[in-house]
């Protein structure tokens, strides 16, 4: 018998295989706890296409039955549910916003078309904090997304529908998007494996932007070969894509081995930024355990202290003023909310902004546009790209001698909803530093690592850019190191 | 008084670049199509799409910097966002080059008012797009996403212009280039050229340059020269009546050849410029750039240089250079018939002549009238036809679908080449009349004449001149020596 809960693209693969399931099944499974998801109010899911999945299962089953499957892809028959910013033509596409509460492209994602055409079923977009602009899952246009597996915890975010459907088994995996660590933060709290990949690995093309140099489309997952199962299919060539770099086709699932010997670094700083607390102490106990483990080699590296401080308003100036910039568009005259009264344009771009963009968006771009008026971009927004490149350069140096940095996936549990609510629980410098590979483009992957009080805890792995492949290989390696280890 | 100011002037000019695709996009560029037809989701800005950037655009920024002898930024080819809010500006900003132009430095070399060779410098140049177009009609704005996204470059002089006359030149020159290097079809009148010019006055032998007041969007060489005639009277007046010239905008009316206030610098809009963050920094090497410069279509002086050699003079020379269009088929012409010059005439002459006067255009005409037109010139070389037949076949050719075969033979045009039949008319002439061979001896000339004009008249002016006079030169001959 399958087991109840967290099917991975493998355990599908092996019932279809052996005969044990149908696809029809699977999606009728997932289907399920999509509703489930929609009954209990949690926000996770703004559009159900399960109706969809499960026809397209139908057909499945019948091309397996004549023989016209490709067995040898893995991904057949999984399935996945979308971030909402990811768009698939003729479908609702909210980016977790009521400005687009009705926006339907007519394009569809280079990565969704990548994922279709290897027969992953669709069965969900789901919510996010609008246009990817927070990281609680508290700021969504359609309602603060409710954790049915931690409750009264928030999922984290921005990515909060797609991690909380993948982890109440509403789809196999998640496609998502990372701009600070809105996959790795979520992934964190939840217990799952989120993957930023390097930057311009996966194609952008039809995925709505929040800070396009930082943007990055990943996966969420159940398992670390799922994640590289999934990579394989999403890494391609997009030649709409500009940024796109060249990927190799490499398949990760054949490639990922368990190495000999991992070399990790740690940054020094983190124990001086880090207050004392159980997850810090859970942290540097797995940290001297390894160091007494003789398959891994730590290093210790310097990183100033003024740059990590640098870390959150770098963050802020290029993200909200690329984030404004990007949905300048937000203006009413192509597309949006159409049962506007107006006067002139003018008028309706004001009035079409103002109700339909919440306080949190405004708030941000508000930074935006201070960051880049003609009297400060210097100051701040020239200065923040110049750090972006200062950290570009240390890095790179220090990836000299190891394969990838560890650090916590977030400095604490996932906090209680209430205190995120009310602002009594906010980020620190340890969570900041998430967001150097975003800055760096360097790919970077949580997993989960244990539970305190009974809350998820993840660690999280950051290798130098482009080397994708070796971080989900020491990921591998230290999973393995570390079952060990337990 | 106005003698003793100084004029410094400032030309940006706006180019439409004659791609086949959008700046960004891989939208049609075309100005005459149904409005709202050449659009997709990247030129609407929709969410989630990303621009790429254009090869042919790029290529072409290439060929005017060289032309304009001009440093070029192709090691890093990369692009910002001009941030504003509009309605003819779907995404909200502009993709343009406002921190690293493509090209920088160079100039064009214009005579000024007393044939003195003069360079106008350039400071920049750079590629962006355009926005929407918007017209009204009963009360309403519409909006034409055709034009939207269609690549323009920008083009920044130095203030080192100091006259109507220099300004005008300079933009002459530059539409020849612009045209001539197929990089844009430069028509002011059109928009695929715009032009701002910025101008300000001071006392001579004053360092520091006056107010500088904007004009915008002048849409006619001549409406540029009178332009920046009334702004000099306008700024100098105030000049000298101690009333402070403030830092404007101004638009040109052509209906009372004045300047208007259009709005003020104060209220000057905030850009916001940042990097554009999905494009990539472009990185061409320079053999990269020597490949796409070797592909340059002949620069002005070549193209001066080489009516030259084909033995036309300045007057022809400068005529085929400002019609470009006729300038493109003198080229495919002379391909096929040696003598310039020829050619020249009739197409600049007797073409022009009967489209001008049917109001056709010239860019119109379709490759099989141009083919017959050379059947027809060489034709007239060859004397089976005469230039008075060639002006009918030419009229025929435009106004029919005919073959020149089917002109000649429907206009009786068809030549007698049979020597024969050409010998029994000759002998007619001179039974006819005896009196013209006994003079022969003292006036051969008149004799000729009388011949040949009683051929042409026998053959309705169909006997080949050629054959005509060799027979005659035979037959005299033969009767002489008898």
């Amino acid at each position: 018998m399958m087991k109840k809960n967290n099917l991975t693209i493998l355990d599908i693969h092996n019932a279809i295989l052996n005969k044990k399931t149908s696809f029809l099944k699977i999606a009728k499974l997932y289907a399920k706890n999509t509703k489930k998801l929609l009954k209990n109010k949690t926000n996770a899911i703004v559009s159900d296409l399960s109706a969809d999945a499960i026809n397209n299962a139908k057909n499945l089953d019948k091309l397996l039955k004549k023989n016209e499957l490709d067995l040898n892809n893995l991904l057949l028959g999984s399935v996945c549910s979308l971030k909402d910013n990811i768009c698939l033509e003729n479908y609702k596409t909210t980016g977790g916003s009521i400005f687009l509460k009705s926006f339907i492209p007519s394009y569809t994602a280079t990565v969704a078309k990548l994922l279709i055409n290897d027969n992953v079923l669709i069965n969900s977009k789901s919510n996010m904090d609008e246009l990817g602009l927070g990281g609680t899952g508290t700021f969504s246009g359609f309602g603060v997304i409710k954790n049915t597996i931690y409750p009264n915890r928030i999922t984290g975010g921005s990515s909060s529908g797609t991690v909380l459907a993948v982890k109440a088994n509403a789809a196999t995996f998640g496609i998502a998007t990372d701009t600070g660590d809105s996959i790795r933060r979520p992934c964190s709290f939840m217990g799952l494996y989120g993957l930023k990949p390097s930057y311009g690995l996966v194609s952008r093309y039809g995925v709505l932007p929040y800070s396009p140099s930082l943007d990055h489309v990943g996966i969420v997952a159940n398992s670390i070969q799922d994640i590289a199962i999934v990579l394989s299919s999403i890494a391609k060539n997009d030649i709409k894509d500009h940024t796109n770099i060249n990927a190799q086709n490499i398949n990760y699932y054949n490639n990922l081995v368990v190495q000999e010997k991992i070399k990790l670094g740690i940054i020094k700083q983190l124990k001086d930024v880090w207050n004392d607390c159980e997850e810090k102490t859970t942290f540097f106990n797995l940290i001297d355990k390894l160091k007494n483990n003789e398959n891994v080699e730590i290093l210790e590296f310097d990183l100033d202290l003024n740059l990590i401080k640098a870390i959150a308003p770098v963050y802020q100036v290029i993200s909200y003023s690329e984030g404004l910039s990007s949905w300048n568009n937000l203006n009413g005259i192509i597309f949006g909310n159409n049962k506007i009264q107006y006067k002139n344009w003018k008028d309706l771009m004001i009035q079409t902004r103002t109700d339909d963009l919440s306080s949190e968006l405004k708030k941000r771009f508000i930074f935006g546009a201070y960051s880049t008026d003609e009297q400060n971009f210097k100051k701040y927004y020239f200065k923040a790209k110049e750090i972006v490149n200062i950290f570009k350069n240390i890095f790179n140096d220090f990836f000299a001698n190891i394969d990838a940095f560890i650090l916590p996936g977030a400095s604490s549990v996932a906090p209680l909803l209430e205190d995120v609510l009310n602002k009594k629980a906010t980020t620190n410098e340890v969570d900041d530093l998430l967001e150097i590979s975003n800055f760096t483009g360097m790919p970077s992957i949580t997993i989960p690592y244990t539970e305190i009080n009974n809350l998820a805890f993840g660690i999280n792995l950051f290798a130098n850019n482009k080397e994708d492949l070796k971080l989900l290989n020491t990921t591998l390696t230290l999973e393995n190191i570390i079952k060990g280890i337990k | 008084m106005i003698q003793n100011f100084e004029v410094i002037i400032g030309i940006e000019v706006h180019a439409a670049l004659n791609t086949k695709t959008k700046m960004f996009s891989s939208s049609l560029n075309s100005h005459n199509s149904i409005p709202n037809t050449n659009v997709n989701e990247i030129d609407l800005g929709l969410p989630g799409t990303m621009p790429l950037p254009n090869k042919e655009a790029v290529v072409k920024a290439i060929w005017l910097a060289n032309e304009l002898k001009m440093q070029t930024n192709h090691h890093n080819i990369c692009f910002d966002r001009k941030n504003y809010y509009y309605l003819d500006l779907p995404k909200g900003f502009q993709i343009t080059q406002q921190y690293n132009p493509i090209a920088t430095n160079g100039y064009i070399e214009i005579l000024d008012i007393n044939n003195n060779p003069k360079k106008i410098e350039i400071e920049r140049f750079h590629l962006e797009e355009d926005t929407a177009k918007q017209f009204s009609e009963n009360n309403k704005t519409y909006l034409d996403y055709n034009r939207c996204g269609a690549p323009l470059i920008e083009i920044v002089t130095k203030p080192c212009i100091n006259s109507s006359y220099e300004a005008s030149e300079y933009l002459k020159q530059l539409i020849l280039i612009l045209k001539h290097l197929n990089i844009s079809d430069a028509k002011l009148e059109e928009g695929s050229l715009r032009a701002d010019v910025n101008i300000s006055l001071r006392l001579i032998g004053d360092t520091n340059f006056g107010t500088k007041v904007e004009i915008k969007n002048i849409n006619s060489v001549s409406n540029v020269a009178k332009a920046i005639e009334f702004e000099i009277q306008r700024q100098a007046k105030m000049i000298l009546s101690n009333i402070p010239v403030s830092q404007e905008t101004r638009r040109f009316d052509d209906k009372n050849n004045q300047t208007i206030h259009l709005r003020s610098k104060e209220n000057a809009v905030n850009y916001r410029y940042i990097y554009e963050p999905n494009i990539l920094s472009i990185k061409l090497s320079n053999n990269d750039l020597e490949a796409i410069i070797a592909k340059k279509p002949k620069g002005l002086n070549e193209i001066k240089n080489e009516l030259k050699a084909d033995n036309l003079d300045n007057e022809m020379i400068n005529n085929l250079l400002n019609n470009f269009s006729l300038f493109k088929l003198f080229e495919k012409v002379k391909t096929h018939i040696s003598d310039c010059v020829l050619v020249y005439k009739w197409l600049s002459v007797e073409l022009l002549g009967i489209l001008n006067k049917q109001n056709l255009k010239l860019e119109n005409l379709g490759e099989d009238k141009i083919e017959k037109i050379i059947e027809t010139l060489n034709l007239l070389i060859n004397e089976e036809v005469n230039g008075k037949q060639t002006k009918i076949i030419f009229d025929q050719i435009i106004n029919s679908n005919k073959s020149v075969i089917e002109i000649i033979k429907e206009n009786g045009m068809e030549q007698i080449k049979d020597e024969a039949l050409i010998e029994n008319i000759i002998r007619e002439a001179i039974s006819q009349n005896q009196e013209m061979i006994n003079s022969y001896e003292s006036r051969p000339e008149r004799t000729e004449k009388y011949i040949i004009g009683y051929v042409m008249k026998q053959t309705k002016a169909q006997a080949n001149p050629n054959i005509t006079d060799k027979v005659m030169k035979k037959v005299l001959s033969e009767i002489l020596q008898k």
